[in-house]
């Protein structure tokens, strides 16, 4: 699973694909001060992308991929 | 084949290459649509895509050619022609061949890969003839956008480290370029990913992304529609860019940018100490040309300043352009003046307000009055496009009063002023100036809406509304489920089991009643019996829903043929096909094709006249073709109606006669509509069609007899110079089957209870042999009898009632009565036919087996197979 939930946190891992799309903004719904672990995320789907957007969650750690780091910062 | 994925790409690609062919001839008409050319591109795309899976490298390659001309197509580059739909539409017919090779055998047939390399090969030359245009038009693009990229981006929101590696990389000789990516709605649901793409942008530099869209109540929202736009800056050259987003270029805007308008410093500006002195040593330095001393210079004051002021972000980007002197020389001289005035660098005059200007004005319109503007610009560019002053006038006061009230409640007077003041210059005629002031005055800080107009200006307003038309379709059709056809077939089959396996209750509800004398079990299997009855009937009935296709399915093909041979023969013709959404069973629709084949070929070829003819007959010049399907009672009928010669009838029968197929009696006495009729006689097909014979001939009984295997019929109605109608009816389903079950020699048999007329007794006497043959008297009319028992050799007599009467089975045969005497009646019974396989397929006089509800087999009587039977 590319993504684990953890209580406020969601940790991203890897490949997120659009298949997480759904689960990801479902536990976002849920969650009044969500948070995310983005350490171990290579790529992110845009689907998924654009809910982080949405939702604005706490980033308690960026990707450790330079670039991707950069598409997460770098938001309106 | 075993490869479930190879099988999703057999039934993909033939949706694909389907609708390829469409569109393909979709666009001779309407060379110009844009929407349909991108989908016509994206759709061989994905197949093209979709074929790299697999190891078929000729039909990759052929759809890399394809997918190569129909982008020139696309650009603009080259036109759409006849040509090119031919040259595209035969290289989908090889794709068709390899298709089906793949799906008979796994692999490629030296010929079809022969055929591939060689369309392939005649693409590209194709593609080379038209380099020239290519290029002209990638050199024309640029200067047109370099206009108003300032006015669709703040370079400003880039930092400072991502601005200086794309001014060094300009430094380097490399061109800037901005790109504009706004990922439809939909893309999600086309595989795309558009921040993988844009990840994988060759020499990218700096990006960006942002919600296009507001987004109120975040649990509203639909996370399947892309609503992120994204922005970057890539040093890579123009072409190798299209080439990355080849696929989204409809959605994508590039814009050179120069590398002045990325030099932005930025930085606190007050606070440090006055740097005056530096300002006059640099310019001494620059003067001398004493670069080394500038260089070091700036250097040690960069490190004795605070990296967060306004200065020494000034000096970071000097000490960058120092290298490059003495091309930088006039930019560094712009920074330096800036150092002393403490504002913006200019680097010549036209570009110097606009990038300060921007971001102090961005707040002061909130974006719902930025929005209202634009909807009020977009009216006023579609006002030119009314012919009425009135309401033109009527509608441009509106226009006015809507920014007019929008402009007081924001409390603007200046603005409002300025704006009154040109309202009143303005008239139904002369609007220019009102367009120009909200462009100038608001233009380059509207939302997002106005980015997209700007992004893709050829796109109009209107086909952006059908654009999301097609997209909510493709929406649509991503829901329908693709099964493959052996898997309903499965599905039937089971529920013919099924049926077979409830009507075995009524027999075991007998048999508790008769045999173990408990009537109240039977009672109760036969309550049981009738619920699972209507059960077993819905669900039949669910599953003959899942089978029934829309002929559009077969009609499809038919603008493809009569465009080609029309184009063979010379020959003006439009086809109209109507009611294509008719539905029937997928077997029926299959078994019309090859019929509807020959017909629509004998129109063309046979039936409508060459144009000349047409106008000396006073026709119009372009013949008609129409193909209309629709729905009577359990039949679908499909007609074929021209509007050409027509069947001379008298020749038909002449030529009937010359080859003996009519004796001299049958010709005198025929009917003209009898005569036309004989055009579907087996000899008739074999007419020499290079004789002069008006009308058709070739093939009619070919139709004749695919239509009558499925239980249909066909009918010709024709008038000479006015036109032939062809008429099919075929029943709506073939999967259930009522018979009447009959016995003879102990043995029972079905008969098709559409060939049933009646069932009557009749005595032995009445029986009486005219020269040879048997007939008897039914309602005064001479009917022809024959045993049941004779024609299926079985060697025992018939019996008879106690009366002496023989049981008497009249059918219709061909729409004429035929007594078949056999021993009993019994029932009448739903039945599903399995068509005999093997060695028994020969067996024509039986259709197929039905198995019962007892589990014995009943053979299923072919009624026109038996009668010819006698004849033999």
């Amino acid at each position: 699973m590319p993504v684990e939930f953890k209580n406020n946190t969601a940790k991203l891992i890897d490949l997120v694909s659009i298949e997480d799309a759904d689960a990801l903004f479902n536990w976002f719904l849920e969650r009044k001060k969500p948070k995310v672990d983005l350490t171990e995320l290579c790529h992110i789907h845009t689907a998924c992308l654009q809910l982080l957007f949405v939702f604005k969650p706490e980033i308690i750690a960026h990707p450790e991929k330079e670039d991707l780091k950069y598409w997460l910062t770098t938001r309106q | 084949m075993s490869n479930p994925l190879i099988e999703q790409f057999i039934i993909e690609s033939r949706d694909y290459l389907q609708r390829i062919g469409e569109i393909l001839i979709v666009l001779e008409e309407n060379g110009e649509d844009k929407n349909l050319l991108n989908e016509l591109f994206r759709l061989v795309h994905t197949l093209k895509g979709n074929s790299g899976l697999f190891d078929f490298p000729p039909m990759t390659k052929l759809l890399h050619a394809s997918e190569d001309l129909m982008n020139l197509v696309r650009e603009g580059t080259i036109p759409y022609s006849s040509d090119i739909a031919d040259l595209l539409l035969e290289a989908m017919d090889i794709v068709s061949i390899i298709i089906d090779e793949i799906e008979d055998s796994g692999s490629l047939s030296h010929n079809s890969i022969q055929l591939a390399e060689k369309k392939a090969k005649e693409i590209k030359k194709k593609l080379l003839k038209s380099p020239e245009k290519r290029k002209q038009e990638i050199t024309e693009k640029p200067q047109k956008k370099e206009e108003i990229v300032e006015q669709v981006f703040d370079f400003s929101v880039i930092s400072e480290e991502f601005l200086i590696k794309a001014v060094k990389e300009a430094l380097k000789g490399k061109k800037i370029i901005l790109i504009q990516y706004g990922p439809e709605a939909e893309c999600f649901y086309k595989g795309e990913d558009p921040l993988y793409l844009v990840r994988n942008t060759p020499e990218l530099i700096w990006v960006r992304s942002y919600l296009r869209e507001e987004i109120p109540d975040p649990s509203l929202m639909d996370i399947y529609q892309c609503i992120t736009n994204f922005e970057l800056l890539s040093s890579a050259n123009k072409e190798e860019l299209s080439e990355h987003f080849k696929y989204v270029l409809d959605q994508v805007k590039f814009f050179d940018v120069e590398p002045t308008d990325l030099i932005i410093p930025e930085g606190e500006k007050n606070g440090g100490p006055v740097y005056e002195d530096f300002v006059s040593d640099a310019i001494k330095y620059l003067e001398e040309n004493n670069v080394q001393t500038f260089k070091n210079a700036v250097k040690s004051l960069i490190e004795l300043s605070s990296s967060e002021l306004y200065f020494t972000s000034v000096l970071r980007w000097i000490e960058l352009l120092i290298d490059y002197l003495p091309k930088t020389k006039n930019i560094i001289e712009a920074l330096l003046q800036s150092l002393e005035t403490m504002t913006p660098p200019k680097f010549g005059l036209e570009k110097e307000p606009t990038l300060p200007q921007k971001k102090e004005e961005k707040p002061e319109f909130p974006e719902e009055f930025l929005k209202i503007l634009n909807s009020q610009k977009i009216v006023l560019e579609k006002l030119k496009t009314i012919e009425n002053n009135i309401i033109k006038t009527n509608i441009l006061q509106s226009i006015i009063s809507s920014i007019e009230n929008g402009l007081m409640s924001l409390k603007k007077t200046e603005i409002l002023n300025e704006f009154q003041e040109l309202s009143q210059k303005t008239s139904p005629k002369d609007f220019k100036l009102l367009k120009k002031w909200i462009e100038t005055k608001f233009g380059f800080s509207l939302p997002s809406e106005k980015v997209d107009e700007t992004v893709s200006p050829e796109i109009t307003f209107t086909s952006t509304e059908s654009q999301e038309k097609e997209v909510s379709l493709s929406h649509t059709i991503s829901k329908v489920l693709k099964v493959d056809e052996t898997k309903i077939d499965r599905l039937m089959n089971l529920i013919g089991e099924f049926v077979v396996a409830k009507n075995s209750l009524p027999y075991l509800a007998q048999k508790a009643d008769n045999f173990y004398g408990i009537s109240e079990l039977s009672k109760e299997i036969k309550a049981q019996y009738s619920v699972l009855n209507r059960i077993s009937e819905e669900m039949q009935d669910a599953i003959m829903q899942i089978r029934m296709v829309p002929v559009s399915n077969v009609f499809q093909r038919f603008p493809r043929l009569v465009r080609d041979l029309s184009k063979k023969l010379n020959k003006k013709v439009k086809l109209i096909i109507e009611g294509e959404e008719t539905e029937a069973d997928k077997n029926v629709i299959e078994s019309l094709s090859d019929p509807l084949i020959h017909i629509i070929r004998n129109s063309l070829d046979h039936g409508i006249e060459i144009p000349e003819e047409r106008i000396s007959k006073g026709k119009p010049e372009t013949g008609t073709i129409i193909l209309r399907a629709k729905h009577e009672a359990d039949h679908v009928l499909i007609e074929v109606i021209d509007d050409g010669k027509g069947i001379d009838a008298e020749k038909v029968k002449i030529k009937a006669y010359q080859k003996g197929l009519i004796t001299e009696e049958q010709f005198e006495k025929m009917k003209e509509n009898e005569a036309i009729n004989l055009i579907f006689l087996p000899g008739f097909s074999t007419a020499d069609s290079a004789t002069d014979l008006s009308g058709r001939g070739v093939g009619m009984d070919v139709v004749r007899t695919a239509v009558e295997k499925f239980g249909g019929s066909v009918r010709v109605q024709s008038a000479i110079d006015k036109g032939t109608t062809i008429t099919l009816s075929l029943p709506l389903s073939m999967a259930v089957s009522h018979v009447m079950i009959i016995e003879s020699a102990s043995e029972k048999y079905g008969v098709p209870m559409e060939s049933v007329v009646e069932t009557v007794r009749v005595s032995k006497q009445k029986i009486k042999k005219v020269k040879g043959k048997m007939t008897t008297v039914l309602r005064n009319k001479i009917v022809p009898v024959f045993y049941l028992n004779d024609l299926l050799e079985i060697n025992k007599p018939h019996v008879t009632n106690e009366e002496g009467e023989y049981a008497l089975l009249v059918l219709s045969v061909k729409g004429e009565l035929t007594g078949i005497v056999v021993d009993k009646f019994h029932e009448t019974a739903d039945i599903i036919l399995k068509p005999f396989t093997g060695f028994l397929a020969n067996m024509k006089v039986f259709s197929g087996t039905a198995i019962m509800g007892d589990g014995s087999v009943l053979l299923i009587i072919n009624p026109k197979e038996l009668i010819n039977a006698s004849r033999i």
